[in-house]
C-alpha cells in the first residue's frame, strides 16, 4: 500500500490535462462554416446524453457501488438501480415540459412557473444545499484515490484535488463542457469496464466468482497476501486461522491472547484488536478477517438492510431516494436546456438510460470478484479502493495499466461531477445573489469575476466539508443528497408541470417543508454519529437515516394543501405556462412576444 | 433475512403495492378506450357518411325542413342531448331534451349561441353557467356552437347539446365546426377582404423590419452586376434574397433561437460574400451548447453588418470577420469581431446612444436599446476598439429570462 | 351583425361555386381556427390542451406504475420466495440477474415505449389542430 504507482499518478495528472485539452480544443476549433452545426440545430441527442451521463456518473458509482457490493453484498444493488432508474422518471415526468418551457436552471423554473422572484430564492438555497451536499462523496472519492495510489494521507488527497478541480473551474470557466463531460463518461465506460473484462478472463468468469463468493464455507485468501491494517483495527475471524505478523502490533485477543511481531499466530474464532498498526501476512487459503458470511452476502436482506432492524422499510426508502432524487439534481437538469426541443429532450434522456444502464452492469461484477480475489480489504478498512486495487490483480506490466487505467476513470469521475456541481453552485451564487439581489447593475465582467469568486468560495466549502466525511460511505452521502432533492425540487417539478392547480405558496411550503425535513433528518443523522449498527434498534432511525419515503409524501401533501387552501392566487396565465411546457414546438404556438 | 423484519411495514407495503397496482390497471384499460386513433379509418368513413346524409338538405337553403332533417342526422350520429340549427335569431330546427322550451321558430335561449354568432367562431361550455340558458329547469349542461356563414357575415349557428361537461371531446368539437364550415360552404360564398387585409398586415411588418437600406441597395447592386456575367449566380441570390427580405419581416419582440440567428446571419453574409468575393473572410467559433439559447430576433445581423460595413468596407485590401459565441453557464456570451479601421472614443459613444446618426447605423443602436429593455440595463452591446486595428463588439444572453422562451 | 336569416338564403347554383375560388380559398383558410383556440385559451382551446395533458400524465403514471410494480415487487418477491429467488442460472441467482443486470434493458425498454407512445400522441394532437 505505501508504495506509489507512478503510471497512475501520471494518469491522474494526464486525465486532467485531457480533460484541459477536449475542452480547449472543442473551443478552439475554428468552424468556417456553421452549415453543420445549424442543419443539427444544436447538439444531437447521444453526444448530449453522453455529457449527461459523463456529469451524472460520480464517485459514488465509480468507486462507491463496487466496494459497497463487496462490503455488503446484494442490498446494495438498489443503489445503481435506482440510480438508472431516476432517469426513466426525469424522462416521463420532466425532460420534455422542462426543455419546452425554457428553464435553465431550477430556480429559473421556480421562478418562472409562478412569475415570483421570491420563490426563485428559497430554490437557490435548496440548489446550494444539494450540490455541497453532493460535493462531499466526490471529495471522499478523491481522497480515498490518491491514499490508494500514492499512500499520501486522506487529506492531502481532498486538498489537492479539490484545489485542481476549483482552478479549472474558476480560471477555465467549463470551456466545451459537453465535450469534456461526454469525454468524461466514455474514459469512465472504459476504466470500469476494461480491467474487470481482462480479470474475469484471467481468473474466471461472474458466475463462477458468485459461486465461491457466495458459498457457505468461509472466504479464504486465494494467494499468500500482506497487508497492513492500522491501530485499533479490529480483526474478527469467522474460523481458526494461521498468519504471521511482519512487523508492528501487538495483536490483542478478546481471549487476553497477546500476539506480537515475528509471531506466528494460531488465532481460534474471535476478535483481535491492533494495538499499532501491523503487517500481516496471510497464506493463500487461509480464513479472510472482517468477511462476511457467504450466502447472508449474496442474497437480499444482508447486513446493510437489517443494520438497523427494519430491512423491507429500509429497502423501499433507499429506493424511492435514489429513483426521485435524479430529476431534482441541479446540476444534470441545466444539461437538458441544451436539447433544442422537447422531443429531443426525451430521445437524450433514452440515450442516458441505454449509457448510464451499460455503465451499471459492470460495478456489481467488480464487486463480486473484488470479494473473492481481494479479501484483504475487508480486513483494511479500503473496500471502497476496490475499484482501484482490484486491476493492479493482473500480472506485471498489464496490472499497472489497468491501474492506472481505473485511476483514470476515478478521476474522471469526480472531475465531471465536481465540476457540474460547482458550476451549478457558484452559477447560482454569482447569477441569483450577486447579479440579481446584491448588485443589479453588474457589468458582464463584473459577473464573471463574481462567478469566480463564487466558485473558489464554493471550492474552499467543498474542500473544508470533505475533510469531515471520511468515516462516511460514499454512497450513503450521496443516498442523502438524492434525499434532499427527491423531497424538494422533484415534487415541485412534478406538480409544477402536471398540475394547474398549484399556487406559488403551496409549491414554496412544500419545497421548504420536503426539503428541510429531509435535511434535518440527515444532520441528525450525522451528527449522532455512525448510522450503521451503533444506535439501538428503532424504526426512527431507519426513518431519519433514509427519510425520502416520508419526506417526498410529506412535500407533495404540503403543496397539494398549501395550494388548495390558496386556490385564488394559482397564476391568471397558468394555461399558457401548460400550454408552453406540453405542446409540441412544431404546432409554432409557443413562440413569444416580449414587450419592448 | 432477520426473524425480526417487522409485518407491520411489510403488511404495508404490500397494501400499498396492490392498490397502485389495481389503480394502474384500471388506468391502462381506462386509457386505451380514449385512444383514437385506434379504428381511424372507421372513423374518417363515418364522419364522411355524416357528411354525405346531411349535405344535400343544406344545399336547399336553411329552413325549417333542411334544418329538421339535418339535426335528425346529427342526433342519430352524435347520440347527444340535443341537437339544435339556429338561423339568424330563431331555432330551425331542434332535437332531444329541452325541446319544450326550445320551440323551432321561436328565438334562441342561450347565451352561448348569441356569443358564436357575436364572435363567428365555434364555442364552447362545459356548465349549465356557461351554455346559460335562460330556462330556469333547462336540462342542457354542456354544448358545442358552431357557426354558419356566408358572405363574412354569421348567419346562424349549429349546436350540440351534453348534459355533462366530460361529453365534450376535442374530437367532437373538431367534426362539428368542420361541419359547420362544409356547411357555410354549401350554402354561400366567403369574400376576397380578407387577403387584402393579409397583404396590408405584410406591408406594416415590411415597415417594421430592421434590414438597412444600405444592404438593399447594395445587395440589389451586386445581384444587377451579376446578371449578365454569372446569370446563375444572380438568381440564387435573387432567390435567398427573396427569402432573407421575407425572414426579417419577422415582427419586433419575437423570440428567436440562436441557431436560427446564425442561419439568418448565414444567409445574409452569403449576399456581402458576394459583394466582397475574396476580401472577406468570416470564421465561426461557437459553442455548440448554446445553440437552442432563446433570444430576441435581429439581434445578431445587426452586429455582424456592423462589423463588415464599418470594418471591412472602409479599409482597403483583404478583411477577417470573427463571430464567436461562448455558454458560460446561465449566460451566453456572443461578440463580432473585425480586423477593419476601428473606433475611436467619440465614435463608440455615438454608436450606442445616437438613433438618429445614420453614418453609424441604427442598428447597433437599437439593439443595444432594445437588449437594455428586455434583459435590464447591465445587458447591452459592449464595444472595445483600437482605431486601426479593428473593433470588438460582444453582448452577453441570459439563457432564461422569466416569459421569454423560444 | 346578424343580417340574414335562413328563411331568406336563397339555394345557390354548384356552379356558383367554381366560380368564385378564390372565396372557397379564403373559407378553407380558416383551418387553423382551433389552433388560434388554443393559443389564445378559449374553453374550446382548454379542452384540447387538457385532453393532451391528461393523456400525456396517464401515459406517464402507467409507465411509471408499471415499473414500480416491477421494482416494488422485488423485495416482496425475496421475502416470501427465497428458494425461488436463489436459483442460480450461469452461476448467479435469479433476484441477483434481475437486479443486477435485467433490469436495465427493461427500463429502457419501458422509456422507449414511453418516446414513441409520447411522441404519437404529440403527432395526433397536431393532426387534430392542423
Amino acid at each position: 500500500m505505501p508504495q506509489i504507482h507512478w503510471l497512475a499518478l501520471l494518469s491522474f495528472i494526464g486525465i486532467a490535462l485531457a480533460t484541459v485539452a477536449v475542452g480547449l480544443y472543442a473551443t478552439r476549433v475554428v468552424r468556417t462554416t456553421p452549415d453543420f452545426l445549424i442543419a443539427s440545430r444544436a447538439v444531437s441527442p447521444f453526444l448530449n446524453a453522453s455529457a449527461i451521463s459523463g456529469e451524472y456518473l460520480s464517485a459514488a458509482s465509480f468507486l462507491g457501488v463496487a466496494g459497497m457490493v463487496m462490503y455488503f453484498g446484494y442490498d446494495v444493488l438498489w443503489y445503481p438501480a435506482g440510480y438508472a432508474a431516476g432517469y426513466l422518471f426525469l424522462l416521463l415526468f420532466v425532460a420534455a415540459p422542462l426543455r419546452r418551457f425554457g428553464a435553465y436552471t431550477l430556480p429559473d423554473f421556480a421562478e418562472g412557473r409562478f412569475d415570483s422572484p421570491g420563490f426563485r430564492r428559497i430554490a437557490v438555497v435548496f440548489v446550494l444545499v444539494i450540490g455541497v451536499f453532493y460535493m462531499l462523496p466526490q471529495m471522499k472519492g478523491a481522497g480515498l484515490t490518491f491514499r490508494a495510489i500514492t499512500g499520501a494521507p486522506y487529506w492531502l488527497g481532498v486538498v489537492l484535488v479539490g484545489t485542481v478541480i476549483t482552478l479549472n473551474v474558476a480560471l477555465g470557466g467549463m470551456k466545451g463542457i459537453t465535450f469534456v463531460q461526454a469525454f468524461q463518461y466514455w474514459v469512465k465506460m472504459f476504466a470500469i469496464s476494461v480491467p474487470i473484462l481482462i480479470l474475469a478472463a484471467l481468473f474466471g468468469s461472474y458466475g463462477e466468482h458468485f459461486q465461491r463468493a457466495a458459498s457457505d464455507a468461509p472466504l479464504v485468501f486465494p494467494r499468500d497476501t500482506t497487508f497492513t491494517i492500522q491501530a485499533g483495527a479490529v480483526l474478527e475471524l469467522g474460523a481458526p486461522a494461521r498468519f504471521q505478523i511482519l512487523s508492528g502490533g501487538p495483536l490483542l485477543g478478546d481471549d487476553g491472547a497477546v500476539y506480537w511481531a515475528g509471531q506466528e499466530v494460531e488465532a481460534t474464532p474471535g476478535r483481535l484488536t491492533a494495538a499499532e498498526g501491523a503487517t500481516l501476512v496471510f497464506q493463500a487459503g487461509q480464513p479472510a478477517p472482517n468477511a462476511p458470511a457467504g450466502t447472508a452476502w449474496g442474497a437480499p436482506f444482508g447486513r446493510l438492510a437489517t443494520s438497523q432492524g427494519f430491512p423491507l422499510l429500509f429497502t423501499y426508502s433507499l429506493m424511492i431516494a435514489t429513483i426521485f432524487g435524479t430529476a431534482g439534481l441541479p446540476h444534470i437538469l441545466v444539461r437538458f436546456y441544451t436539447n433544442p426541443d422537447g422531443h429531443a429532450a426525451r430521445r437524450t434522456t433514452l440515450a442516458v438510460l441505454a449509457l448510464t444502464g451499460a455503465f451499471y452492469l459492470f460495478p456489481p461484477m467488480l464487486g463480486t470478484v473484488g470479494r473473492v480475489q481481494l479479501p484483504e480489504l475487508y480486513a483494511t478498512g479500503h473496500t471502497d479502493t476496490l475499484v482501484l486495487e482490484l486491476p493492479g490483480l493482473a500480472p506485471g506490466l498489464v496490472g499497472e495499466v489497468l491501474r492506472a487505467v481505473a485511476v483514470a476513470g476515478a478521476f474522471a469521475a469526480f472531475m465531471s461531477t465536481t465540476s457540474g456541481l460547482m458550476v451549478a453552485v457558484a452559477g447560482a451564487l454569482a447569477h441569483d445573489l450577486y447579479a440579481r439581489t446584491l448588485r443589479p447593475s453588474a457589468t458582464a465582467r463584473q459577473r464573471q469575476l463574481a462567478f469566480q469568486f463564487a466558485a473558489l468560495g464554493t471550492g474552499a466549502v467543498a474542500i473544508l466539508a470533505g475533510l469531515q466525511v471520511e468515516r462516511f460511505y460514499i454512497n450513503m452521502l450521496v443516498g442523502w443528497a438524492f434525499a434532499i432533492s427527491a423531497s424538494s425540487f422533484f415534487p415541485l417539478l412534478v406538480l409544477g408541470i402536471w398540475w394547474k392547480r398549484l399556487t406559488v405558496i403551496g409549491a414554496a411550503l412544500g419545497t421548504c417543508i420536503g426539503g428541510m425535513s429531509a435535511s434535518v433528518a440527515i444532520l441528525v443523522t450525522m451528527w449522532r454519529g455512525e448510522s450503521l449498527g451503533l444506535l439501538p434498534y428503532s424504526p426512527l432511525d431507519t426513518l431519519l437515516a433514509q427519510p425520502a419515503i416520508w419526506s417526498i409524501p410529506v412535500a407533495f401533501l404540503a403543496m397539494v394543501l398549501g395550494s388548495l387552501a390558496t386556490a385564488g392566487t394559482i397564476p391568471a396565465d397558468v394555461n399558457i405556462k401548460m400550454l408552453r411546457m406540453h405542446v409540441p414546438e412544431s404546432l409554432g404556438l409557443r413562440t413569444d412576444y416580449i414587450s419592448e | 433475512m432477520s426473524s425480526e423484519l417487522s409485518l407491520l411495514p411489510l403488511l404495508l407495503g404490500q397494501l400499498i403495492f396492490t392498490a397502485v397496482g389495481a389503480g394502474l390497471v384500471w388506468l391502462l384499460v381506462a386509457r386505451r378506450g380514449r385512444t383514437f386513433s385506434e379504428g381511424r379509418e372507421q372513423a374518417i368513413f363515418e364522419a364522411l357518411q355524416l357528411t354525405n346524409r346531411t349535405l344535400p338538405y343544406l344545399r336547399r337553403g336553411l329552413n325549417t325542413h333542411t334544418a329538421g332533417r339535418t339535426v335528425e342526422v346529427l342526433y342519430g350520429y352524435f347520440r347527444p342531448a340535443a341537437v339544435a340549427i339556429v338561423a339568424g335569431d330563431r331555432i330551425v330546427g331542434f332535437i332531444g331534451a329541452g325541446s319544450d322550451h326550445h320551440l323551432v321558430g321561436a328565438e334562441y335561449r342561450t347565451r352561448l349561441t348569441s356569443e358564436a354568432l357575436r364572435t363567428g367562431r365555434t364555442v364552447v361550455g362545459r356548465t349549465a353557467a356557461e351554455v346559460d340558458c335562460d330556462h330556469a329547469r333547462c336540462p342542457l349542461g354542456a354544448a358545442i356552437v358552431a357557426p354558419l356563414r356566408a358572405h363574412r357575415q354569421i348567419v346562424g349557428c349549429i349546436k350540440l347539446y351534453y348534459y355533462d361537461g366530460d361529453a365534450v371531446t376535442p374530437g367532437k368539437i373538431r367534426i362539428i365546426s368542420a361541419l359547420a364550415r362544409l356547411m357555410s360552404l354549401q350554402m354561400e360564398l366567403a369574400d376576397l377582404d380578407r387577403k387584402t387585409e393579409q397583404l396590408a398586415k405584410a406591408e406594416l411588418a415590411a415597415l417594421q423590419a430592421q434590414i438597412s437600406p444600405h444592404f438593399i441597395y447594395n445587395t440589389l447592386n451586386t445581384i444587377a452586376a451579376f446578371i449578365r456575367t454569372k446569370p446563375d449566380e444572380a438568381r440564387r441570390l435573387l432567390t435567398e434574397f427573396a427569402d432573407f427580405t421575407r425572414r426579417s419581416f419577422r415582427r419586433r419582440g419575437e423570440v428567436s433561437t440562436f441557431a436560427q440567428e446564425l442561419e439568418f446571419v448565414h444567409q445574409y453574409l452569403s449576399f456581402e460574400k458576394a459583394r466582397f468575393g475574396d476580401r472577406l473572410s468570416v470564421i465561426y467559433r461557437i459553442d455548440p451548447e448554446v445553440l437552442a439559447t432563446a433570444m430576441p430576433v435581429l439581434v445578431l445581423q445587426p452586429l455582424v453588418e456592423n462589423a463588415i460595413r464599418h470594418g471591412i468596407g472602409k479599409k482597403p485590401g483583404p478583411g477577417k470577420v470573427v463571430i464567436a459565441a461562448e455558454d458560460r453557464g446561465s449566460e451566453c456570451w456572443i461578440s463580432v469581431q473585425d480586423d477593419g479601421v476601428g473606433m475611436d472614443r467619440d465614435q463608440i459613444e455615438r454608436v450606442l446612444n445616437s438613433r438618429r446618426d445614420n453614418r453609424f447605423g441604427v442598428g447597433l443602436a437599437n439593439v443595444h436599446e432594445r437588449l437594455r429593455t428586455i434583459y435590464g440595463p447591465q445587458y447591452g452591446i459592449h464595444i472595445e476598439s483600437t482605431p486601426g486595428q479593428g473593433t470588438r463588439v460582444s453582448i452577453a444572453i441570459p439563457k432564461y429570462r422569466a416569459g421569454l422562451a423560444a | 351583425m346578424v343580417q340574414e336569416s335562413g328563411e331568406r338564403a336563397e339555394p345557390r347554383a354548384a356552379g356558383a361555386l367554381l366560380a368564385e375560388d378564390a372565396d372557397l380559398e379564403a373559407l378553407l383558410i380558416e383551418d387553423d381556427v382551433p389552433l388560434q383556440e388554443v393559443a389564445e385559451q378559449t374553453t374550446y382551446g382548454e379542452i384540447v390542451l387538457e385532453d393532451l395533458i391528461r393523456r400525456q400524465r396517464a401515459l406517464s403514471l402507467s409507465v411509471a406504475g408499471a415499473f414500480l410494480l416491477l421494482l416494488f415487487g422485488l423485495p416482496i418477491f425475496n421475502l416470501f420466495f427465497p428458494q425461488l429467488g436463489a436459483i442460480r442460472i450461469q452461476g448467479l441467482p435469479v433476484t441477483w440477474l434481475a437486479l443486477a443486470i435485467v433490469i436495465y434493458p427493461v427500463l429502457w425498454l419501458l422509456a422507449y415505449y414511453y418516446v414513441a407512445t409520447a411522441r404519437k400522441y404529440e403527432d395526433e394532437f397536431t393532426d387534430l389542430l392542423r
